[in-house]
């Protein structure tokens, strides 16, 4: 069994429950170097049974299943299993608070009372440009005589869909690839391999930037090239948690029980690897958010005049000794927001990836 | 056989980086002629194409690109000291330049962050789950979340325009061995303090977790019992075997670090090379962005590798292991 955060309330079910014998004799049956066929056969049974009668708790598999309390433990006198999200803590909760709020703004961003993002408005233009929060515009006024509240909330769309949307295409290939190379291994896994750490040896935002300038920079590159940053890390995260599950019993005895490679890798393994995809998913949606923020205060992320959390900052610091409302309006967002994101995946990661440091 | 092994792997991945680079001039929409002439005419066209062998196949333009590379000659910037007719300045001399200050900055701020990460970590360490070994986790965590973007124009406002403490963006850096050693390092401070804060929090946290574990050893054990002080237990016995997970996170460290430094030369207008690539991005100055690629990554795969060395020399256990087998 792989090791368990402290934190989890399941262990202490593990070692007190009369179940304890058909866990450690699974661990048993796992060492054997070469099981005949029967022996497969009976291994696979044993262990489905196992995991249908609701005495074997495998931590990092299927999220439901490990929410709700198991039917039959109860009668047999063992402690009550606590519900999974009572151990997130109200930080989490709050953090959750902050993505949901940003996402109803940017996605009603079109249906509050708000200036025209993009364009001057006339009660800015009265006063001097980048004038500190007056009447009308709680936050000021851009150096263009544009609404500062306006264009942050408007900038939240492009963050969060890059962000999003980056990591789901990163997810979606690199997650594939992973399952693949890290089930069928074989050159196929050494290719993928090399060529992911190839990825990786770029630093980020150059590679970044050196593809913007070659691709361009509309809404749909940036989401591509940050996805093409993404999909390496993402590969290693499915790949290595595949190989460790890939080695599992009920792998082999689906194997053993007539499954097709194809229906293993979907049905068994797939599963599996889902809930720590998703956790490191989400830590990825920050740095996803933060390297869209940074192409943007380079200048080269979506053209103007649309307006995003990185292009205010830039404007925000090119004179700092007006009033600063346009430079931490959307800094104190773009902080809020990955630092919400980064704190969601981390309490994620600790309920429910075993594997602490697989990167 | 290690060592060859790692060779091979280093001269694929190598061979690859650059391939991929190259690869890049294919994403451009049309000929990259087109995008040089910019409409200049047939005479640029032709001149061009054969100067950069345009014409031929796309592995012999690699393999020539290829062969310049390597032989340091990067070719010439399509902007830079160009004009219809002149070549621009050599790529390879715009780097020379830039390069030193790039390098200045990550040394100093990775200096700055050693002397400030050390001590917070071993005090953290001996009282782990303390009130300040929890505070300062919190704060790590929260650093982490702010992106160099916002840290920089934040300390600028603080330290240059609000109490004028160091001088702010744009300032004349003179160089390190010209004499003016401290103005030298003056200017830096804020560039490489904003670099610094990333990598304070990863370090702190990493040397604080390896510290904890290593205290427990029975060798602190021993050498408390002979009664040597606490600060010498901490700096002579246990700080050195608490460094290897900081090691190698230092060398992933400059991939982000060279991210920081394209923002941080940004902000503060230094003349390195994340400007350099910065200024040729947003003037579609293709060969230089290659170059820079190219060089930048090459640079990052050595320097970890340069690390992963490291650990001979810091861990004799190793370097016994190794010996024997």
């Amino acid at each position: 069994m792989p090791e368990r955060p402290a934190d989890d309330p399941i262990p202490s079910f593990a070692s007190e429950a009369p179940a304890d014998d058909v866990e450690s004799e699974s661990a048993l049956l796992t060492r054997p170097g070469e099981p005949s066929g029967v022996d497969l056969v009976d291994e696979g049974v044993l262990r489905m049974a196992e995991q249908q009668s609701g005495l074997f708790i495998d931590l990092a598999s299927d999220f439901d299943t490990q929410a709700g309390v198991q039917p039959g433990r109860a009668a047999r006198g063992i402690p009550r299993v606590r519900s999974r999200w009572k151990g997130f803590g109200w930080g989490f909760w709050v953090a959750i608070g902050w993505v949901v709020f940003i996402v109803l703004l940017a996605i009603f961003a079109n249906l509050l009372p708000l200036p025209d993002p993009n364009t001057a408005s006339n009660s800015c233009l009265s006063v001097a440009p980048g004038a500190g929060p007056g009447a009308g515009h709680i936050f000021g006024c851009d150096d263009n005589s544009r609404d500062v509240l306006s264009r942050a909330i408007f900038g939240t769309r492009v963050s969060l869909i890059v962000g999003f949307a980056s990591i789901s295409i990163g997810l979606l290939v690199g997650g594939t690839l992973g399952l693949i190379a890290g089930y069928f291994r074989g050159p196929f896994d050494e290719v993928m391999n090399v060529l992911a750490n190839t990825f990786l040896s770029f630093p980020y935002l150059v590679l970044a930037l050196s593809v913007v300038a070659f691709l361009g920079n509309s809404l749909f590159d940036v989401t591509l090239i940050i996805a093409i940053l993404a999909w390496p890390l993402l590969f290693r995260v499915v790949r290595a948690s595949t190989i460790e599950y890939g080695e599992r019993d009920y792998v082999l005895a689906a194997r053993a029980l007539g499954s097709t490679r194809f229906r293993v890798v979907v049905k068994q393994l797939l599963p599996d690897v889902v809930p720590s995809a998703v956790t490191y998913g989400l830590v990825g949606v920050g740095l996803a958010i933060v390297y869209e923020g940074a192409l943007s205060f380079l200048g080269q992320s979506v053209p103007d005049p649309t307006s995003t959390w990185g292009k205010m900052i830039a404007e925000g610091s090119q004179n700092l000794t007006q009033p600063v409302a346009q430079l931490l309006v959307p800094s104190v967002a773009m902080f809020l927001t990955i630092l919400a994101v980064n704190y969601i995946g981390d309490r994620l990661r600790g309920v429910l990836d075993t594997r602490e440091g697989a990167l | 056989m290690i060592w060859l092994r790692r060779a091979i792997q280093l001269v694929v991945t190598v061979l690859l980086v650059t391939l991929l680079t190259f690869l890049l001039t294919s994403l451009l929409p049309g000929s990259p002629v087109y995008e040089i002439c910019q409409g200049a005419g047939n005479a640029c066209v032709k001149q061009v194409t054969a100067l950069d062998g345009l014409n031929k196949p796309f592995v012999v333009q690699y393999l020539l690109w290829l062969k310049h590379l390597l032989t340091g000659n990067l070719g010439y910037s399509y902007t830079e000291g160009a004009s219809f007719g002149a070549q621009g300045v050599p790529i390879a001399s715009l780097i020379k330049t830039a390069y030193p200050i790039t390098l200045e900055e990550i040394v100093f701020s990775q200096v700055m962050a050693l002397m400030v990460a050390v001590p917070l970590a071993m005090y953290a360490a001996l009282r782990p789950n303390r009130l300040f070994d929890r505070l300062s986790t919190t704060v790590s965590f929260a650093t982490l979340s702010v992106p160099t973007f916002i840290v920089a124009p934040l300390l600028v406002l603080i330290f240059a325009v609000t109490f004028h403490v160091f001088p702010g963006p744009a300032a004349q850096i003179p160089s390190l061995f010209s004499g003016q050693f401290l103005t030298n390092l003056h200017t830096m401070f804020l560039p490489a303090a904003v670099l610094a804060i990333g990598s304070v929090a990863v370090y702190q946290r990493l040397l604080r977790a390896d510290m904890v574990a290593t205290l427990e050893e029975d060798f602190i054990l021993m050498a408390r019992a002979k009664g040597l002080t606490t600060a010498r237990i901490l700096t002579r016995h246990a700080l050195r075997p608490s460094t290897f997970t900081l090691m190698t996170v230092a060398g992933i460290q400059v991939g982000g670090l060279i991210t920081g430094a394209v923002i941080v030369e940004s902000v503060f207008q230094l003349n390195g090379l994340g400007l350099l690539l910065t200024h040729s991005v947003a003037q579609h100055d293709y060969p230089t962005i290659q170059a820079i690629t190219v060089i930048v990554a090459v640079a990052y795969i050595v320097i970890n590798l340069l690390i992963d060395s490291l650990y001979l020399v810091i861990d004799p256990r190793i370097r016994r292991a190794r010996a024997t087998s």
